[in-house]
């Protein structure tokens, strides 16, 4: 499972508040794509925090050892 | 999965018996090929269990077949190459294919990183060209069965099982040096004009006056990910040619200078692949020259090897793959 949408990590990710070493690289190019259109104001925390929450669902097998980097023992 | 090199009629039999294919070839081969489901890009250079080789008469085939529930394929100009992501299946992955240096590669390079929904599926594929001393006395050319195309990208959507997930990665066994940081006042090709540290310089004299060897691609990080531009240093004009778009919002600094032993490493790294699950996967023709792999083998990988590689985006230098699971 993964983290619920409300952890604080979720936040810190994608608003590039917090940086964590990330491997999956799909997560790396849209975490990079969020911290950018957040910036930009092209987008907000909110919606950013949905597509990569659905982004890992897709991906829950290969992004395991991220979500553990990210939240450690929530996960 | 099935990735290996052929000759013409064995490639000819499997277009017949319906397959779907991915093929990489030189012109004159692949114009011989009869109508079928096939996409293609010219190029002469691949990686084989045999090793990596340039070979004018073989076709690459990648045979997708097995793997797809369904499938389109489709011409790509640069008015509707902004629709590539919303033309994909609901589960599935995109293999685009470009011609280099075309109207289409510039434009999808540099508006890629902006298309929405980029990332709910892969979009891999390559950047098509032709033995390395005819750059500029052939084009490169892309196929959409047997219709050849000089400008446009063709591309294949294809749908998956709903209980399947494909997923693209990449090997760049480059990442960023403690050098200076660099970035572009512009997006795009043609940014010769760069901040080194803030002080405005031309990309060319910055890499003359520190001795920066051509071989070491420009590297952005992307939030772990680490993205390569290759160069080429034009001396008669001056210039420093780029092969991926570069952007504004970017740092850039130059490759670690160290030297890579990248068939150790590339070999290593593919030992925590799951190989047999890779379904298409491409190298580039930089990597090619300046690690030497003419007649190296990279364990049991087998594709073409090409003038620029797509993984969401243009990237260089880089070996990118595509793996069902």
């Amino acid at each position: 499972m993964i983290p619920d949408k409300n952890n604080q990590e979720w936040y810190d990710l994608v608003t590039g508040n917090r940086t964590w070493k990330l491997k999956n690289f799909v997560l790396q190019m849209k975490v990079n794509q969020s911290i950018k259109s957040i910036k930009e104001n092209r987008a907000t925390p909110k919606e950013m925090i949905n597509q990569i929450y659905d982004l890992c669902s897709k991906y829950e097998v290969a992004v395991k050892s991220d979500m553990t980097t990210i939240f450690g023992e929530k996960f | 999965m099935k990735k290996y090199l052929s000759d013409i009629k064995e490639v000819s039999k499997l277009i017949e018996e319906n397959r779907v294919l991915l093929l990489a070839g030189e012109e004159q081969v692949l114009d011989q090929l009869p109508a079928g489901n096939w996409i293609a890009g010219t190029i002469p250079y691949f990686m084989d269990s045999q090793g990596c080789l340039l070979d004018e008469n073989k076709v690459h085939v990648t045979d997708i077949t097995d793997v797809v529930v369904d499938f389109q394929i489709k011409e790509y100009d640069e008015n509707n190459i902004k629709n590539i992501v919303e033309d994909e299946f609901e589960n599935g992955f995109t293999v685009l294919i470009i011609p280099a240096l075309q109207e289409i590669w510039q434009d999808f390079s540099i508006n890629a990183p902006d298309f929405p929904n980029l990332f709910n599926n892969p979009l891999v594929g390559w950047v098509s060209g032709v033995e390395f001393s005819k750059v500029g006395i052939q084009t490169p050319k892309v196929y959409l069965s047997n219709n050849k195309y000089e400008k446009n990208a063709v591309a294949i959507h294809t749908k998956i099982s709903k209980n399947k997930v494909a997923r693209t990665e990449i090997i760049n066994l480059y990442e960023q040096g403690n050098g200076d940081v660099i970035k572009f006042p512009e997006k795009g090709f043609n940014s010769n004009i760069c901040f080194v540290n803030g002080q405005k310089q031309s990309l060319y004299n910055y890499m003359v006056d520190n001795k920066i060897k051509e071989s070491l691609p420009l590297v952005a990080n992307y939030s772990g990910a680490n993205i390569n531009i290759s160069i080429i240093l034009d001396h008669e004009n001056k210039k420093a040619n780029l092969f991926a778009p570069v952007f504004s919002d970017v740092e850039y600094k130059f490759a670690k200078s160290t030297e890579v032993n990248y068939i150790s490493e590339f070999n290593k790294t593919l030992e925590t692949i799951d190989t047999e699950n890779i379904v298409f996967n491409c190298n580039c023709l930089m990597n090619y020259f300046n690690f030497e792999l003419d007649g190296v083998k990279l364990k049991n990988i087998s594709g073409p090897i090409t003038f620029g590689e797509i993984a969401y985006q243009l990237v260089n230098s880089t070996f990118i793959y595509l793996v069902i699971e």
